[in-house]
């Protein structure tokens, strides 16, 4: 009988067991003696955290090594997480489902900032201290990583070490440098000290803050002489030549992304001003079209997923796209393996492609223009104008297709009321659009549009990092105002209006730009009982309010503050390679409706270059 | 032309559901590049069709899949390329050709072996004994919508206790029709521990041929 951590009682009673069992196809299993343990964490359900790539890619590689053991670790659901707590049973790992407090590392990928109470429901089922300050020698070193760690500060106080960039760089040096302590008579504080010295590693216990008067940062500086006052990110350089794991972990029970995965470049050319993927990414790299074939080969064989997607950022920008999809339609077609295609830009290419892989009437074409009005698209720097959209929804009706999904931000820096009705009427254009140019005989059933609206966060590393967020009653009568606007367009019946929730996108607000001071906020909200935040069913707003309440802390100050050029901000000590002074040039333009070119046509001066590698060669 | 799998479901695998089970075998027959034959459409799907679903948590030596293939092929090879594929608690028992116009595996299945280990009831075999020498035994059957009394005797056709090996099992009726469960026989002994805490196996799955019971492994001109 395989070893499992919970009892036949319990994996009976809880919902969906497979979760919590490991042992599926490509799981990889050590003899534990000797080696260093690594649990790798995505703190959400197995389903979502199982169709990470980015775990996948470290799984693959650290396990590459002969002397570590990776193995993975999941939030668990509400109904197990009751049990456990009830029963005082430890959090395991997988593959060995061994307790996580016996694991050397505890790595923890952070991807949005809505799963941090989640991250407290890791450390807190595994019997690990909160606060880094109170952990013992014998406690596994807490290490953070993924794209919230470009602002590491909310969640500063409860790891022991951030990784900053991508995963694939210094792994292998921080491993040795533990064993190496651990050899001479460990203390954890000198490790995390030493860790600290290596390229991407940060610690934020060796860094101190204080604070001016008015609350903003008035110094963040090194305790130690020989570790640096600014750390740089960490990047693959070369794409192709990186490691890829060509036999992911196949999962039992039907996880989000049920099929193989092929990211076929890193970085975005594009300079979205509200887009902080578009920032921390560069330089925008490529990897091979003839690898990523191989790649596709194998990993079916490797899988026997059905299903193919590809991945990136701004997918048409990939300079092969054209050649790859082909040879994955005319490979693969025949085995009856599904191409799922990334959002493309919609253009004769992208419909041919479509039109190839999936039932046109099923299909939806999608756009994301994000502000309804040409001079907001400006201002956000979204390089796509109203003709476009209309010229590729045209040709998309004259293909067959009768499904329109439109995306937008609501409370995008700059907005005015009549920006924002500009939403409804580009909806009911690209409605009136169809009917114009389909003659009624032709006509198969009623266009469908359906627009969305996001409340925006200004965020990290992008040239509104300095902005003013909304307040949620200004959320609300916003979308309040969209939608009334929806409903007095000629053809309101044809358009469906959603819009998201206003107090969740304010929390985002206040971790996404808050400093370490916030940590405190969020082991109150999960004493308060938050967890699995990112779902809307076991959302609560009250105990946050609470936790803010308690801790002394004004969220408003973090999401609603505009912040001056002369701020230290959290998140300044970190070096994305893209320059301040280019995110305030590129904050002024925004403010005059300034168009910034993407890279290919000119560049920018972002500072990038200086990472030598991608497009900018 | 079809072709029969038998296989076995043990370990840290009893907890995948039915579902997972048939996703799993899409998986594997890739894997192993069986020539599965698709439904036609847009989202084409193998052609595959399993015995009832087995409850979560029990093990299991006779599961089975029916599946339609789109050549002929070497069985031999195929079954070395499905057991090197799968993996140690779904093993591959047999693979082999079905003759034309058999009933699929969901279909035939009439009656079902189940073992169960250390059923921890007093005088067991006393009280299998018993059990089978009355006409009717009625027990009260529960369903997400209704609960009804049934009389399981006659659905019960063997019922034995192994007092060395300290194992009960039983022969029962499974299928579409008149398909009751392990714990209906053992509610029908009077047994009132704790169900969760029971070993059980679901050792083989037999169609009626005749006044007799086959195993579904057991395939043959005749069905």
């Amino acid at each position: 009988m395989d070893k499992l951590a919970l009892s036949n009682k319990i994996l009976r009673s809880v919902d969906k067991p497979a979760r919590y069992i490991g042992h599926e196809v490509n799981a990889i299993y050590k003899d534990p003696e000797g080696l260093i343990r690594f649990a790798m964490c995505f703190p959400d359900i197995y389903e979502i955290g199982m169709s990470h790539l980015g775990i996948q890619i470290l799984y693959d590689m650290l396990n590459s090594y002969e002397d570590v053991w990776c193995e993975r670790v999941y939030a668990v659901w509400s109904d197990l997480y009751a049990i456990m707590k009830e029963q005082d049973i430890p959090l395991f790992a997988l593959e060995s489902q061994d307790n996580i407090s016996d694991f050397d590392f505890l790595g923890i990928t952070l991807q949005y900032e809505m799963c941090y109470t989640n991250v407290l429901q890791i450390l807190d089922l595994s019997h690990i201290p909160f606060y880094s300050s109170d952990r013992s020698d014998d406690d596994p070193i807490v290490i953070m990583g993924g794209p919230c760690t470009y602002n590491p500060e909310p969640v500063a106080d409860l790891c022991d070490l951030v990784y900053i960039g991508e995963g694939e760089t210094r792994y292998r040096q921080l491993i040795d440098l533990y064993k190496k302590c651990r050899s001479e008579g460990y203390d954890r504080q000198a490790f995390i000290h030493e860790a600290a010295r290596i390229p991407g590693i940060y610690a934020p216990s060796c860094y101190k803050v204080t604070y001016n008067s008015d609350n903003t940062i008035g110094s963040f500086t090194p305790i130690y002489d020989d570790i640096p006052a600014k750390i740089e990110k960490e990047i693959v350089c070369d794409l192709t030549d990186s490691c890829y794991p060509l036999k992911p972990v196949v999962p039992y029970i039907k996880a989000t992304q049920d099929r193989i995965v092929l990211e076929i470049q890193r970085g975005c050319i594009r300079g979205c001003r509200f887009c902080q993927a578009g920032s921390v990414y560069k330089p925008t790299r490529f990897r091979d079209e003839k690898k990523l074939e191989e790649y596709a080969r194998q990993m079916i064989a490797n899988t026997g997923h059905g299903e193919i997607s590809l991945s990136s950022l701004s997918s048409s920008d990939y300079p092969a796209l054209n050649e790859l999809c082909n040879y994955l339609i005319d490979t693969f077609s025949d085995e009856h393996i599904n191409i799922s295609l990334p959002s493309l830009r919609v253009d004769s290419f992208s419909l041919d492609v479509m039109s190839k892989v999936q039932d046109v009437r099923k299909s939806v074409i999608t756009f994301a223009p994000e502000a309804g009005s040409q001079r907001m698209r400006n201002v956000i720097n979204k390089g796509i104008t109203y003709d476009d959209i209309m010229d590729g929804c045209s040709k998309a009706f004259c293909g067959g297709w009768t499904r329109v999904k439109l995306y937008f931000m609501l409370g995008l820096p700059y907005e005015t009321e009549e920006d924002i009705i500009q939403i409804a009427e580009l909806s009911n254009d690209i409605a009136k659009l169809y009917y114009d140019t389909i003659p009624k005989e032709e006509r198969r059933e009623k266009v469908s549009i359906v627009s969305s609206t996001s409340f925006f966060v200004p965020k990290p590393f992008t040239p509104f990092q300095w902005a003013s967020m909304n307040t949620i009653d200004e959320f609300r009568y916003k979308a309040h105002v969209v939608n009334t606007a929806m409903k007095s367009q000629l053809n309101h019946k044809s358009i469906k209006y959603n819009w998201h929730a206003a107090d969740v996108s304010v929390l985002e607000g206040v971790f996404a730009r808050g400093d370490r001071r916030l940590s405190r906020v969020l082991v109150e909200a999960y004493r308060g009982g938050c967890m699995f935040d990112a779902w809307t069913e076991s959302f609560s707003f009250e105990p946050w309010e609470k936790a803010f309440e308690k801790t002394g802390i004004d969220p408003a100050f973090y999401y609603n503050r505009e912040r001056g050029f002369d701020e230290i901000l959290p998140w300044d000590f970190i070096d994305i390679g893209v320059t301040r002074d280019y995110l305030q040039r590129e904050y002024i333009r925004a403010s005059k409706g300034e168009v910034t070119p993407n890279c290919r046509v000119n560049c920018s001066g972002c500072g990038i270059r200086g990472y030598h590698g991608g497009v900018c060669q | 032309m079809k072709a029969r799998i038998r296989f076995s479901k043990s370990g840290a695998l009893v907890y995948i559901g039915h579902l997972d089970v048939m996703r799993y075998f899409q998986k594997l027959f890739r894997r192993a590049g069986i020539p599965v034959a698709y439904t036609e459409g847009f989202s084409p799907h193998q052609i595959l069709s399993f015995t009832p679903p087995l409850p979560l948590g029990m093990e299991s030596t006779g599961e089975y899949a029916d599946v339609e293939l789109t050549s002929e092929i070497s069985y031999r090879d195929a079954i070395e390329a499905l057991r090197a594929e799968s993996v140690p608690e779904i093993e591959i028992m047999s693979f082999k050709e079905l003759p034309a116009g058999s009933m699929n595996a969901m279909a035939s299945v009439a009656a079902a072996r189940y073992r169960v280990y250390d059923p921890g009831i007093p005088a067991c075999g006393d009280a299998c004994d018993s059990f089978m020498a009355k006409d009717d035994i009625i027990i009260l059957k529960r369903s997400k919508k209704n609960e009804r009394l049934v009389n399981i005797r006659p659905l019960v056709y063997e019922l034995t206790y192994d007092r060395d090996k300290n194992t009960m099992e039983m022969l029962i009726s499974s299928g579409s029709t008149d398909n009751i469960k392990p714990e209906h026989v053992l509610e029908g002994l009077g047994f009132t521990a704790d169900y969760d805490d029971l070993s059980i196996t679901r050792v083989d799955q037999y169609t009626r041929i005749d006044n007799g019971f086959v195993s579904l492994d057991n395939i043959s001109d005749g069905e």
